[in-house]
């Protein structure tokens, strides 16, 4: 049985620890929800997670889908984009270990890429990044 | 006119029901809609409601040329309710299911088209 929380782990681990992603965005990585008063961050969030069940009951591998984008508030593009490629950089085609999943990766890769501002009140808030999928199977 | 149908995923799906024989079209259609009327319920079910738009707005688009009837979200902000805002969390609803119904439609039509006789190949997840 696979450990999704420990793949998340590692996966805003490799995120979070590096120096250049942090210094394009510096209020850090967080799961689904920034904390109050964040202005550049990165959004990690589970979009789908399915087994194959038609292979060994579904016991093969795991494919789970993370949306994984950078949020700035303000219009200013050069951070946000910087961002977007630094993530890319990190995530598609690397190499991860999932320390206590009980699983190993096998692939992650960019899927999709998603890019969206959002006007709240006086604000403007851009959204960067793409959905990654990380199969992983059971040791 | 085809005589074989191979299957590798949904686009290649809606490709190759273009070149199926009028009577496989038809015989794949109900399927499609099936699961994409499914997948409206499931979507609109699983949406929140404030003010009701955005589950009012997961339509049925039938393609008929093609053959394949679509499932679409047509809410201004639903792509705010399913990535999220600056403060609000991403609510992951309709690409989930969308991927769901696309491996079952892919699934389904060949099932219906191997009822006519004709030969279905390759992965079907």
């Amino acid at each position: 049985m696979i450990d999704a929380s420990a793949v998340e782990t590692a996966l805003m681990g490799r995120l979070a620890s590096d120096p250049e992603l942090a210094a394009l965005l510096p209020d850090g990585v967080f799961f689904d929800l920034a904390r109050d008063g964040a202005t550049m961050f990165v959004i990690v969030s589970l979009s789908a997670s399915r087994v194959l069940p038609e292979i060994n009951d579904g016991e093969t591998f795991r494919a789970l889908i993370y949306l994984v984008k950078a949020v700035a508030r303000g219009a200013d593009a050069d951070p946000i984009v910087a961002a977007e490629h630094r993530i890319h950089a990190l995530l598609d085609h690397a190499t991860l270990d999932l320390p206590g999943s009980g699983g190993a990766l096998m692939t992650i890769r960019w899927i999709d890429r998603l890019r969206y501002t959002e006007r709240a009140g006086a604000e403007t808030w851009q959204h960067r990044g793409a959905r990654y999928e990380l199969i992983v199977t059971p040791l | 006119m085809a005589s074989k149908l191979h299957l590798s995923g949904f686009r290649e799906l809606r490709h190759d029901l273009a070149a199926l024989p009028d009577t496989a079209r038809d015989a794949s259609a109900p399927a499609l809609l099936a699961m994409a009327r499914k997948a409206q319920a499931e979507i609109m079910t699983a949406y929140p409601v404030v003010t009701g738009t955005l589950r009012a707005g997961v339509k049925i688009v039938n393609r008929v040329p093609r053959g394949v009837a679509a499932f679409v979200t047509t809410a201004p902000y639903a792509h705010l309710v399913e990535f999220g805002t600056a403060r609000r969390r991403p609510r992951a609803i309709f690409l989930p299911i969308s991927m769901a119904a696309r491996r079952a439609s892919v699934i389904a039509v060949g099932a219906a088209v191997e009822r006519l006789g004709l030969v279905v190949r390759g992965q079907r997840d």
